[in-house]
């Protein structure tokens, strides 16, 4: 009574485990392609030539101007 | 008249609409598969990192597009992240059309995530046990019981995503390369009229714009209706 109970419910609302980890994998590698790999790249990027560099950079006054509202 | 209809119908005109509603269109069309399958992946199961991949699916809406398009010029470079496995393949990702569809991707994808998921997150698994308890395989409840309320927000993700492509510039000059003919965006074209201060060349190209992405948008929110009323019979 009590494992036929557990098993049906659960294998007719999903997917077995190998389709499960498709899809998230799927999922997942469009993800960093097209989303993380572009991001990494613009945090390496800034940071390439240093923090201090960067500090020099995102305190320099015609970007604060710029990013200022006033 | 005669004039406005000769700049909207100029072969480099033409040209530009092929690129920008061709490669709108295929990017709109792999973000529906592709967010389709990251919201059930979200909504259904639960992974490590699910968080950080529910957060990241913004990122496109939060950068500034001149970002972005640098930040995928850079990693589709023949000798960037990305560009150096395609460079040896013979596959050119900047400054190709594939480039210009590849970004509008990259724009489009949370159009389709966050108008897929709140409905998957409606549907009650109750329907699904019922239809397992009728009898129906897995694959069955999939595609008469799942799919059919999940059509029209697809479809609206899908508009949403492409009208976005059609009118994007920010991100797509800097991968386009602008090549008259071969990668010159509509967006851009208008842009170089304006510069040339032809106020009437640049507004008759965006009245052809206006007018495909006003009946292409009619069209799909006719088929979402259909499919909702279908819908609607089924169930």
């Amino acid at each position: 009574m009590l494992p036929l109970e557990r098993s049906i419910p659960r294998a007719a609302t999903t997917e077995p485990t190998w389709v499960r980890r498709i899809i998230i994998g799927l999922g997942v590698g469009f993800l960093l392609l097209f989303v993380v790999v572009p991001l990494a790249t613009v945090v390496i990027a800034a940071l390439s030539h240093g923090a201090s560099a960067y500090g020099r950079a995102i305190t320099d006054p015609h970007a604060l101007r710029a990013s200022s509202s006033r | 008249m005669g004039e406005l209809w000769t700049i909207a119908t100029s072969d480099r005109a033409l040209a530009s609409y092929k690129i920008t509603f061709g490669a709108s269109f295929i990017a709109a069309t792999i973000n529906v598969v592709f967010g389709t399958l990251l919201a059930w992946a979200l909504v259904r199961y639960r992974f490590p990192g699910r968080g950080i991949v529910d957060a990241l699916i913004d990122v496109p809406f939060a950068l500034p597009t001149a970002v972005s398009g640098l930040a995928l010029t850079a990693v589709l470079a023949p000798n960037g992240f990305i560009g150096q496995f395609l460079e040896p393949l013979g596959i050119k990702a900047v400054f190709s059309p594939l480039g210009i569809t590849l970004a509008l991707v990259f724009i489009g994808l949370p159009f389709v995530v966050r108008t897929v998921q709140p409905v998957l997150e409606e549907l009650e698994p109750e329907v699904e046990e019922a239809a397992a308890v009728l009898g129906a395989s897995r694959a069955q409840t999939l595609w008469r019981v799942i799919v059919p309320p999940l059509v029209p927000a697809m479809l609206t993700g899908f508009a949403l995503a492409f009208a976005r492509a059609i009118g994007e510039y920010g991100s797509v000059v800097f991968i386009a390369g602008n090549k008259q003919f071969e990668t010159e965006i509509t967006p851009l074209l208008i842009m170089s009229r304006l510069e040339a201060y032809d106020y009437p060349g640049a507004t008759a190209l965006a009245l052809v714009m206006l007018l495909v992405s006003f009946t292409m948008l009619l069209a799909i929110n006719g088929l979402g209706a259909w499919t909702r009323r279908r819908a609607g019979h089924i169930t």
